[in-house]
C-alpha cells in the first residue's frame, strides 16, 4: 500500500467534500422519512378501534367528569394535527410524555429496555454472521454430500416459522435437557447472556440461513471469475487467492443481503422477546399496541424504524467501502 | 539444446456423459524456443485457449491430462502444488483476452502489480513497487504514479492491457503466454499493444505464445505459426510461407483465402464452412 498513497492529493479533498455532502443528505433523508413514518403511526394509531380513555377508567367508564378530564390531560379533544404538534414539539424537547399504563416517564421506560433489546440484536447478529458465513462458505467449498445435507437444512431453518423455533428449542434445550432458561433476562453480563442465547438463537437461524445461502452463491460465483484464474495463474496461494479476490468480492452481495436480515433481525426481536418472556423494547411495543398506550407505541416505533434506518445507512456506508465502483468522487 | 517449452501429445479429456470422457486435445505438439516467438491462431473452438492453459497447468478443474508438458526439462503435470506455484509465479507469465474481467476490479492498480510480493518481506516489496512503477513506464503508461492509485474500472481497455502486461513481465518469466490479448481492443490500441508485447519480450528475451484470429498480425510478431483445427495442431507455418508458400492443410488454404487484401477487390470474403475439412484431414 506505501506506494498508493503519494497519488491521492488534491482529488482526496474534493473526495471527502463529496462524501460530506452526501452524508449530509443522508441526515436529511433520514429525518424526513422519520417525520413521515411518525405522522402515519400517529393517524394510524387513532383511527384504530378501542378508546384509550375508556381503557384507563376501566369500570368507571361511564364517569362524563373523568373522561373530559383525561381528554384534556392528554390532549384527546383537540384535532389530530395539533396532537401530533404537541407530540413532536416534545419529541424535539428530549419529552416523550407519560405512559398511562405504565404511570412513568416513556424515556425511563423505554431506556429501561433498550439494553434487553440491544443485547439480544447484538447477540442473534453476531451468530448470524458468524454462522451464516461459515456454513455458506463450507458449503460452497465441500464436496457434494455436504453441500446437499447443509442446503435440506438451509431450506428447513428458512421455512421454519420463528415461534416454532422458539418453542422447539425451549422444549429441547429448557425442559428436556434444562441447558437454559425458559423466562427471564438474568443478571450480570454472563447471566444475560446465558438467558439470552436460547432467544438469540431463535432470532438468528432463518436469518443466517438467508446469509448461508447467499455466502454459498456469491462465493461459488466468485470462483469462476477470469480475474480468479488470473491470480492462480500469478502463483498465489489458495488461501490469498480464496481471501483477496473470491471472499473479497464476494461480500458485496453478503453485505446487500445483511441489511436485509439487520432489518428483519430488530423486527424479530418482537416476536422472541414475547415468547421468551424478555422486557425488551420489542415485548413493551406489544403491550402498548393492545393496550392503546400511545405515547410508549408512537416513541418506541420510532426507536425502531430509527435503528433500520441506521443499519442501512450504515450497510451502505459499508458497501462503498468495499466497492471502489459505487464510490463518489473517483479519480477518472 | 533442450527448448524452453516442449508440448508432447498432449491430450485433454474432460468428463462427458460417456465413462471415457470428452477427449477436447488429440496430441498436441509443438516446442517453443528460448527467446523464441510462436503464433497460434485456428477458428473457434479449436483448442488454443485450452493449450496455453494446460501450460500452466489451469486447465478445467476435473479435466485429465495425458502426454507431457515440459518447461525448462521439467514436466508440469508431475509437479507439485508448491512447484506448480512457484513455477507460475517466476516462469510464466500471462496475458488475457479481457482485461477488465482479469483483473480484480476491488484492489488498486498497485497493489494488483505488486500482490506476488505480499508475502516477502517489507524490503522485498519496495523493490517490486518500483520495478511496476519503471515497468508501467515501459508500457508507456503517462503518470504512472497516478495509476498506481487507481482502481481498474477508472482505466480504459488498452491501459489496462498495459497494466496486465506489466504484471506479466514484473518478475521477470522466461515464457510469456498471450491469449488473444488484442481482441478486446480498437484497432489503434490493438497495435500499439502488439509492438509493446514484441518489443518487452524481444528485449529481455523472453519466449511467447501468441493466439490471435488476426493472422498478419501473427505473422509480424512470431518465428513460427502453428495452426489447429478440432483440437489438433495441422499446419505448422513460417511469416513469408503465409503468403505464396506451399500450404499442406486445405483448412490453412481457407483461413488464408478468407483475409481481406488490399490488392484484390471481392464483393464478400469467403467464409470458412464448419466441419468442411474433416475428411480432407482423416484422408492425410
Ligand atoms: N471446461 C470445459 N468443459 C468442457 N468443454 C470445454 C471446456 N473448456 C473448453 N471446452 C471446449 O473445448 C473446445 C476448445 O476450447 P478453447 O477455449 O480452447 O477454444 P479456442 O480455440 O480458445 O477458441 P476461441 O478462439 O473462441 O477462444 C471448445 O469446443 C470448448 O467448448
Ligand atoms: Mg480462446
Amino acid at each position: 500500500m506505501a506506494i498508493v498513497e503519494h497519488s491521492l492529493p488534491r482529488s482526496a479533498r474534493r473526495q471527502w467534500a463529496a462524501v460530506l455532502v452526501a452524508g449530509a443528505g443522508r441526515l436529511a433523508q433520514m429525518a424526513l422519512t422519520l417525520l413521515a413514518a411518525s405522522f402515519l403511526i400517529f393517524v394510524a394509531l387513532q383511527r384504530a378501534p378501542g378508546n384509550p380513555v375508556d381503557i384507563m377508567l376501566g369500570n368507571k367508564a361511564g364517569d362524563a367528569e373523568a373522561v373530559r378530564r383525561l381528554n384534556a390531560q392528554y390532549h384527546f379533544d383537540q384535532p389530530l394535527l395539533v396532537q401530533y404538534g404537541h407530540w413532536i414539539t416534545g419529541l424535539l424537547h428530549g419529552d416523550l410524555g407519560t405512559s398511562f399504563i405504565f404511570r412513568e416517564d416513556v424515556s425511563s421506560l423505554i431506556a429501561a429496555r433498550i439494553p434487553t433489546t440491544a443485547l439480544l440484536v447484538a447477540y442473534g447478529g453476531l451468530l448470524v454472521l458468524v454462522l451464516g458465513f461459515v456454513t455458506g462458505l463450507v458449503s460452497a467449498r465441500a464436496g457434494r454430500t455436504v453441500d446437499t445435507g447443509i442446503s435440506v437444512l438451509l431450506s428447513v431453518a428458512l421455512a421454519t416459522p420463528t415461534y416454532v423455533i422458539a418453542i422447539v428449542l425451549i422444549t429441547v434445550f429448557s425442559l428436556y435437557l434444562n441447558w437454559f432458561p425458559v423466562f427471564g433476562s438474568g443478571d450480570g453480563l454472563l447471566g444475560r447472556l446465558h438467558h439470552l442465547t436460547l432467544p438469540a438463537v431463535t432470532l438468528a437461524l432463518s436469518s443466517s440461513a438467508a446469509i448461508a445461502r447467499v455466502t454459498r452463491a456469491a462465493v461459488k460465483d466468485e470462483e469462476r471469475r477470469d480475474h480468479v484464474t488470473t491470480a492462480l495463474a500469478r502463483g498465489l496461494d489458495t488461501p490469498t487467492v480464496l481471501r483477496r479476490h473470491v471472499i473479497r468480492n464476494a461480500l458485496l452481495p453478503i453485505t446487500t443481503i445483511t441489511g436485509i436480515v439487520a432489518a428483519g433481525l430488530i423486527a424479530g426481536t418482537v416476536i422472541v422477546e414475547n415468547a421468551f418472556g424478555l422486557d425488551g423494547v420489542g415485548s413493551l411495543l406489544v403491550q402498548a399496541i393492545t393496550r392503546k398506550d400511545y405515547a410508549v407505541v408512537q416513541s418506541t416505533s420510532i426507536l425502531v424504524i430509527t435503528a433500520f434506518l441506521v443499519v442501512n445507512a450504515l450497510v451502505d456506508l459499508l458497501y462503498g467501502v468495499i466497492d471502489p465502483r459505487t464510490r463518489d468522487g473517483g479519480t477518472r | 539444446m533442450t527448448p524452453l517449452l516442449e508440448v508432447d501429445d498432449l491430450r485433454l479429456t474432460v468428463g462427458g456423459r460417456d465413462p471415457q470422457g470428452q477427449e477436447l486435445l488429440h496430441g498436441v505438439s509443438f516446442t517453443v524456443g528460448a527467446g523464441e516467438a510462436v503464433g497460434i491462431v485456428g477458428e473457434s473452438g479449436s483448442g488454443k485457449t485450452l493449450t496455453i492453459r494446460a501450460v500452466a497447468a489451469l486447465h478445467p478443474p476435473g479435466a485429465r491430462i495425458d502426454g507431457d508438458i515440459r518447461l525448462d526439462g521439467r514436466s508440469v503435470p508431475a509437479m507439485s502444488p508448491r512447484e506448480l506455484m512457484r513455477m507460475r509465479r517466476d516462469d510464466v507469465g500471462m496475458v488475457f483476452q479481457d482485461p477488465h474481467a482479469a483483473i480484480n476490479p476491488v484492489h488498486r492498480i498497485g497493489d494488483f502489480l505488486t500482490e506476488t510480493y505480499r508475502k516477502d518481506g517489507p524490503e522485498q516489496r519496495r523493490v517490486a513497487a518500483a520495478r511496476a512503477l519503471e515497468l508501467l513506464h515501459q508500457v508507456r503508461i503517462d503518470d504512472p504514479a497516478r495509476i498506481l492509485g487507481c482502481y481498474p474500472h477508472e482505466l480504459s481497455g488498452g491501459m489496462l492491457q498495459r497494466v496486465m502486461i506489466a504484471a506479466a513481465l514484473l518478475r521477470g518469466p522466461r515464457l510469456l503466454l498471450a491469449d488473444e490479448p488484442t481482441t478486446a481492443l480498437d484497432v489503434t490500441t490493438q497495435a500499439e499493444v502488439a509492438a509493446l508485447i514484441t518489443d518487452l519480450r524481444r528485449e529481455s528475451g523472453t519466449s511467447l505464445i501468441f493466439i490471435t484470429h488476426d493472422i498478419e498480425l501473427v505473422g509480424a510478431l512470431c518465428d513460427r505459426i502453428l495452426v489447429m483445427y478440432k483440437g489438433r495442431i495441422v499446419e505448422e507455418l513460417t511469416p513469408d510461407r503465409l503468403h505464396g508458400g506451399k500450404i499442406a492443410h486445405p483448412y490453412t488454404e481457407a483461413l488464408l483465402a478468407c483475409r481481406p487484401d488490399i490488392t484484390r477487390r471481392r464483393h464478400r470474403l469467403p467464409a470458412v464452412p464448419a466441419g468442411a475439412f474433416e475428411e480432407g484431414w482423416a484422408a492425410q
